[in-house]
């Protein structure tokens, strides 16, 4: 990896003023299935070389990718054949571009090394690296969980992955570290639009646990056959875990400082403000133990970390790299992307409540297990909507009356916030195709929110 | 820009010696340019270079997927040995082998010609355009907390070849366009973004006159925060523009038409379709309403000579006269339903599977100007354009938004109104279209399926259409 060194040293001696250098070598595998049968399996097998270049504050990110320039790599733990000539002629062309462009006048730079860094319990398990077909046991497995708890069908996905994380900045940063995850994604069908999803994510083997996912996902399916169109209105939801982690993560943009500095965030001139119901935390964790996201450094190098951006209700901070800290007046949260600061692992902090006691509470409402296609009419205010899709009750006087369909949520993600009365004390991370960051959440009691369905 | 025909070649034989059935590898070499203007200031530009192989094999009846970056046989080898032993293993789940149809297998070079290459024009020249894009804005700049526009420019040089035969070697430009912009009046928000994706080089921005058309939309939300009054929740006729009828052909006829979602391949991700094969035949809509999907739309964003499985593009018919007509097939669901692909698989990266997926999807137009489908509209709403839309995963309840949206009453274009919202069936959308404009228009966009996520470019459009007796009103 010696090369990432020279890359730096090079840009820096061709007039840069910024240099980071990321190499990631990854081997991802895929078990794909549908109708309980395997459609697909892949692997990938590829390592991306990212480089970012600051001149003058014109700032270039660019890759070494194309392997006519980078040769061959070998395989992971290795070194790179990108030849010194090549490299000097891809950054001779960078910092030649870099010159004629126009510069980020509020680009402040990236953080200032060195650093130590403390490696993440339970973020690398070599077992996932040899799990050769025991990837498709655990797909069977979760499919026959399913099968025995009532599902007809199972759709999904299982992923298992391992790669290594090179680091290089001008700003005297030189860092490693390995990773590995393993995560599976389960629809069950049991009838015509009776159905229920569940996951089980982990970055070892230990915290992975296929055949719950599976029984889950099956007894949601069976418990929603038979479902009828549901009426709108203002109801009091209980959010599962699933249409929980989609409400955050889609309200996440928020908290980056790239969108509050674009004008775009729901939460611009809100710090110190209250923007959620005093049952509401929201943390984001860098290095959470088994965190999917977790790792010991963020896109520049600096170490990560926890911090609240909502504690009981009051916004905290928004998410910094070290630039947008120093335009913001703030210290870097360790959230880079250089570009856009983003979330690590989002935590939604527990409460001491359980479903069965939410449902008991809920005298006109409704308990919603998934949902999709979450959409803004307006990112500013946060208006949004998002349908359910899988298992969904009617709760009447704290039972839970029957299954229903053919609704949509449509509200706001502030007043989401603020609604919120009571979170259960088990929580779960969740990641999928919908949900893209790791969200650890519970179950949520929401007071009075917005139902709407097809006039005709 | 070169790919290495022999390495493809190499793939396809080396999987074929190792036991796979069949086999293909496709070469996929991108270069991008990307810049970003952000309230005035520039962000990071990208330039990128990528290129890696896809390889795809079946084995006793098991898919199995290769992708990888590294241009070493050795390795290369290794993992195509090791996709093999996974697919032989997969395939014990399998109730019927996967078995795709057969098709001519065509040997051909194509390309997409720039006028202008965009790799011609200067990062300099690229940025000024956004910069211009904001001066037009300059003189109600105090009023929009929010300007982010997106440029993009790229060209992707394929090879694909397979065991049947096929040799494809095809060459495309593109060129994508973004702006979103946010107004506020007195603590009150309204958004507008538009995408603009075409394939082709520069010429397709000096064709347009984008300034004049953000300046129009920025003036417009302005006026809506300042006039647009709420819409009481009542029966109107609706007459949608070619931009809302684009949407909702994307949405509720060309996803419910991918006929991998109706064999359930995607049902935890992308969703399913309430369209089974029984639907074939059936009606969805009025008479006037037929869409199509068509790849070989000059320009389109979503253009292509051949797809990802070598088969020849082609136009479908997906709903004909209001019946259901034709399904997206790619060379496996072909094989399920008896019939031939038409060419419908796409992978918009090396590293995706190529699956069923749209390309440009619209409904032909009727015979009525604009005038004519208005006077016929005693108390209407007419939506131009939208924000917000969804659909569920079955494609059947859908969502739309409108963003400038005027009310009709008797034939005439009245004020503004403020965030229609139409929430509808899919069949009663296509049951209340009564007549259709005689001109199309297209917008693009970026299509989202597959996992993990391929975002592919589309176009969608369509006439204006108008549509009876629908309960609509503001949000």
């Amino acid at each position: 990896m010696e090369i990432g060194k020279y890359v730096v040293d090079k840009a820096l001696k061709l007039g840069a003023d910024d240099v980071v250098v990321t190499i990631k070598p990854a081997v991802t595998k895929q078990i794909r299935f549908a109708n309980n049968e395997i459609t697909l399996s892949t692997t990938w097998d590829t390592v991306d070389v990212g480089v970012f270049l600051a001149y003058k504050k014109r700032l270039i990110s660019s890759n070494l990718n194309n392997p006519s320039l980078s040769e061959t790599f070998s395989s992971m733990g290795g070194k790179t054949n990108l030849t010194k000539d090549s490299v000097d002629k891809f950054l001779e062309r960078m910092t030649k571009i870099a010159k004629v462009l126009a510069p980020k006048e509020d680009y402040y730079g990236i953080a200032n090394g060195p650093f130590k860094y403390k490696p993440i319990k339970d973020s690398y398990d070599k077992k996932i690296e040899n799990l050769g077909e025991k990837t498709v046991d655990f797909v069977e497995d979760a499919i026959n969980a399913a099968v025995d708890e009532g599902a007809k069908r199972c759709a999904g996905v299982l992923y298992s992955s391992f790669w290594e994380e090179h680091k290089f900045t001008s700003g005297d940063v030189e860092a490693k570290e390995k990773g590995s995850s393993i995560n599976i994604s389960l629809r069950a069908f049991a009838e015509k639009d009776a159905s229920g999803h569940s996951v089980s994510v982990s970055r070892n083997m230990k915290g992975f646990d296929p055949e719950k996912a599976g029984r889950e996902a099956g007894m949601l399916a069976k418990q929603s056959l038979n479902p009828v169109v549901g009426e709108s209105g203002k109801y009091d939801l209980i959010l599962g875990p699933m249409i929980a982690a989609n409400l955050l993560y889609y309200m996440s943009y928020a908290f980056s400082a790239f969108e509050v500095d674009s004008g775009m965030s729901f939460l611009i001139d809100k710090i110190g403000k209250r923007v959620g119901s005093n049952k509401v935390t929201i943390v984001d964790d860098g290095r959470l133990e088994n965190g999917f996201e977790s790792s010991a450094f963020d896109e520049e190098g600096v170490p990560t970390q926890s911090k609240k951006i909502i504690e009981n209700g009051i916004l905290k901070t928004y998410l910094h790299n070290t630039s947008t800290a120093k335009k913001f007046k703030t210290k870097t949260t360790a959230n880079a992307g250089i570009i856009y600061p983003q979330p690590k692992n989002l935590i939604l902090e527990r409460g001491d409540s359980k479903l069965e006691d939410m449902i008991s509470q809920v005298k006109n409402g409704i308990y919603i297990t998934n949902v999709w296609y979450t959409r803004f009419a307006n990112y500013r205010t946060g208006d949004f909507s998002t349908i359910p899709r899988d298992a969904m009750f009617e709760i009447k006087n704290g039972k839970i009356t029957k299954s229903i369909k053919g609704l949509r949520l449509s509200d706001n993600m502030q007043h989401v916030l603020e609604s919120v009365s009571a979170i259960s004390k088990d929580t779960r991370t969740i990641h999928w195709w919908e949900v893209e960051i790791p969200i650890v959440t519970g179950y949520v009691l929401c007071k009075d929110l917005n139902m709407t369905k097809s006039a005709k | 820009m070169t790919v290495d025909k022999d390495l493809v070649h190499f793939c396809v034989d080396y999987a074929l010696k190792n036991g796979a059935s069949y086999s293909e590898a496709r070469l996929v070499s991108t270069t991008e340019e990307g810049y970003i203007l952000k309230n005035g200031v520039p962000e990071s530009s990208v330039f990128a270079e990528g290129k890696g192989i896809g390889v795809r094999v079946i084995v006793d009846g098991g898919l199995g997927f290769l992708a990888i970056n590294k241009f070493n046989k050795e390795e290369i080898k290794a993992r195509v040995k090791e996709i093999i032993k996974i697919a032989k293993v997969s395939s014990k789940l399998l109730k019927q082998p996967i078995k795709l149809s057969e098709e001519k297998a065509y040997k051909d070079k194509w390309e997409v010609k720039a006028k202008i290459k965009s790799e011609d024009i200067s990062p300099e020249e690229k940025m000024q355009y956004l910069f211009d894009l904001e001066k037009s804005l300059s003189s109600i700049k105090n009023k929009l907390p929010s300007r982010f526009f997106q440029l993009a420019t790229s060209n992707t040089e394929k090879y694909y070849a397979n065991s049947d035969g096929a040799e494809l070697h095809g060459k495309i430009p593109q060129v994508f366009i973004y702006y979103s912009v946010i107004a506020m009046e007195n603590g009150d928000a309204e958004q507008r973004y538009y995408p603009l994706g075409e394939s082709g080089g520069w010429e397709i921005l000096k064709r347009r006159n984008l300034f004049e058309k953000i300046k129009e939309e920025t003036t417009v939300l302005l006026k809506i925060l300042k006039e647009a009054k709420k819409l009481p929740k009542e029966t109107f006729d609706v007459l949608l523009s070619p931009e809302l009828v684009g949407i909702a052909m994307h949405e509720s006829c060309g996803h419910p038409g991918e006929a991998d979602r109706s064999l359930g391949r995607e049902g935890a991700q992308a969703g399913e379709t309430y369209l089974t094969k029984d639907w074939l035949g059936k009606r969805i809509g009025n008479d006037v309403v037929t869409v199509v999907d068509d790849p070989t739309v000059e320009n389109s964003y979503g253009f292509y000579k051949y797809d990802d499985e070598g088969v020849e593009a082609q136009r479908r018919v997906l709903i004909k006269n209001g019946l259901i007509n034709d399904f997206l097939h790619n060379r496996w669901t072909a094989e399920v339903f008896n019939k031939k692909s038409n060419g419908a698989s796409r992978a918009g990266r090396f590293d995706r599977e190529p699956i069923v997926r749209m390309s440009t999807t619209f409904m032909l137009p009727g015979d009525f100007s604009f005038d004519e489908l208005l006077e016929d509209i005693k108390k209407g709403v007419f939506i131009k354009s939208y924000t917000e839309w969804n659909i569920d995963d079955k494609r059947w309840n859908a969502k739309y938004v409108g963003n400038e949206a005027y009310l009709i009453e008797n034939g005439q274009l009245k004020h503004l109104i403020r965030r229609p919202v139409l929430e509808i069936t899919t069949q009663s959308f296509y049951s209340s279209v009564d007549a259709l404009g005689k001109k199309i228009e297209f917008i693009s966009g970026t299509c989202g399926k597959n996992e993990p996520m391929d975002g592919v470019p589309v176009w969608m459009g369509g006439p204006y259409a108008r549509l009876r007796d629908i309960p609509i009103g503001s949000a």
